[in-house]
């Protein structure tokens, strides 16, 4: 498929693109929240790729590659945006807003909402393997091959972050399955 | 004796190989505390997926224009790759002009030398010549009548100092004393 030394066609840049853009869209917007900055962020990876017109091994290579720079950069936008934010409440003494946990707001909705929250709540190293897996359809072997970790550490981080999800989602609210 | 979390965390993800996977399935099946856990694990996904996401696909035009724009900056990049040259070959080719440069600088009195031995030279060989042009000029001095010379002289400036004058032709030439 690669028959120019590894380096992308037009046409095997339109697959990649075709085929992955969805997917790198889902994995940034879970992190960021926010639907401007996935696209910008996932838009800045293809760039980036043009710009460094690396050669890979396989189109899978140039998609974990992608898959990479999007989660890096969407950690750092959120991470960059949490700190603004604190900086924004500590500076206006705004009271955080208190989670409403009674009976009669455990709706599907809320659920949802909570479920988003708790993942936000995630340290970055848990919070990157469950996006992955969940948002990207990922094996473990994938995303040890994203991560630069072993399939076994995977294993272990993608439980750990379920583990954690469901405390966080246990002390919001218990009503919560 | 249940198994670890952890394997369950793993087994919902279908990333356990037989025949530990079949073990597994078999122990799930008459445990209610690991269906439980296996239970949690599959909401948890399930409610996961199932978080709200904007259709960022619906606009097809823009998203053709987007990939346009990628696609000029990759036609760029591709014809930029042309002309570039790898920074050690471009830093060698750098050292190399400088000194070819040094190089010159330094062998140009030794260049200049050489061509005042060769002018010396030349100017020796023309010494007959300068002898047969004296002879002209006292011919000339001596004659009344006026006489044509046509003579081609050396077209560089810079050989002026060292120039030699060649005759062609002496019109008139005094019967007997010249040929």
């Amino acid at each position: 498929m690669f028959n120019n030394e590894g380096f992308l066609s037009e046409k095997e840049f339109r697959t990649l693109y075709d085929t992955s853009f969805a997917m790198l869209v889902r994995i940034s917007y879970r992190i960021t929240s926010s639907e401007d900055a996935a696209e910008d962020l996932v838009h800045d990876a293809y760039i980036r790729l043009c710009e460094k017109n690396l050669p890979f091994p396989s189109l899978n290579d140039a998609r974990y590659w992608l898959i990479r720079v999007v989660k890096n950069s969407s950690l750092n936008y959120a991470k960059r945006k949490g700190r603004e934010k604190k900086a924004y409440e500590k500076h206006f003494r705004e009271p955080k807003k208190e989670v409403e946990t009674g009976l009669e707001h455990v709706l599907k909705d809320e659920s949802l909402e909570l479920v988003q929250k708790a993942l936000d709540m995630l340290p970055p190293n848990l919070k990157e393997v469950l996006v992955l897996k969940e948002y990207g359809d990922m094996k473990y072997k994938e995303i040890g091959t994203v991560l630069g970790i072993s399939e076994g550490n995977v294993k272990v981080r993608v439980f750990r972050a379920r583990e954690r999800l469901l405390e966080l989602l246990k002390e919001a609210s218990p009503y919560v399955p | 004796m249940c198994p670890d979390k952890e394997l369950l965390s793993a087994y919902a993800d279908n990333e356990v190989e037989s025949p530990f996977k079949e073990t597994l399935a078999t122990h799930i099946e008459s445990c209610e505390k690991c269906r439980e856990s296996l239970k949690a694990f599959s909401v948890l996904s399930a409610n996961l997926k199932n978080l709200p996401l904007p259709d960022f696909s619906s606009d097809q035009k823009a998203m053709q224009s987007a990939f346009d724009i990628l696609l000029r900056t990759k036609k760029l990049q591709t014809h930029r790759n042309v002309v570039q040259i790898p920074v050690q070959f471009l830093s060698a080719a750098a050292v190399f002009a400088f000194v070819l440069f040094l190089g010159a600088y330094a062998a140009l009195p030794a260049l200049n030398q050489v061509q005042a031995t060769n002018y010396a030279n030349k100017l020796k060989s023309s010494e007959a010549l300068s002898s047969q042009m004296a002879s002209t000029i006292q011919n000339v001095d001596q004659n009344q009548e006026p006489l044509t010379l046509t003579m081609t002289l050396p077209e560089s400036t810079t050989l002026q100092a060292f120039g030699e004058v060649e005759v062609l032709k002496v019109s008139n030439p005094p019967q007997g004393q010249y040929k």
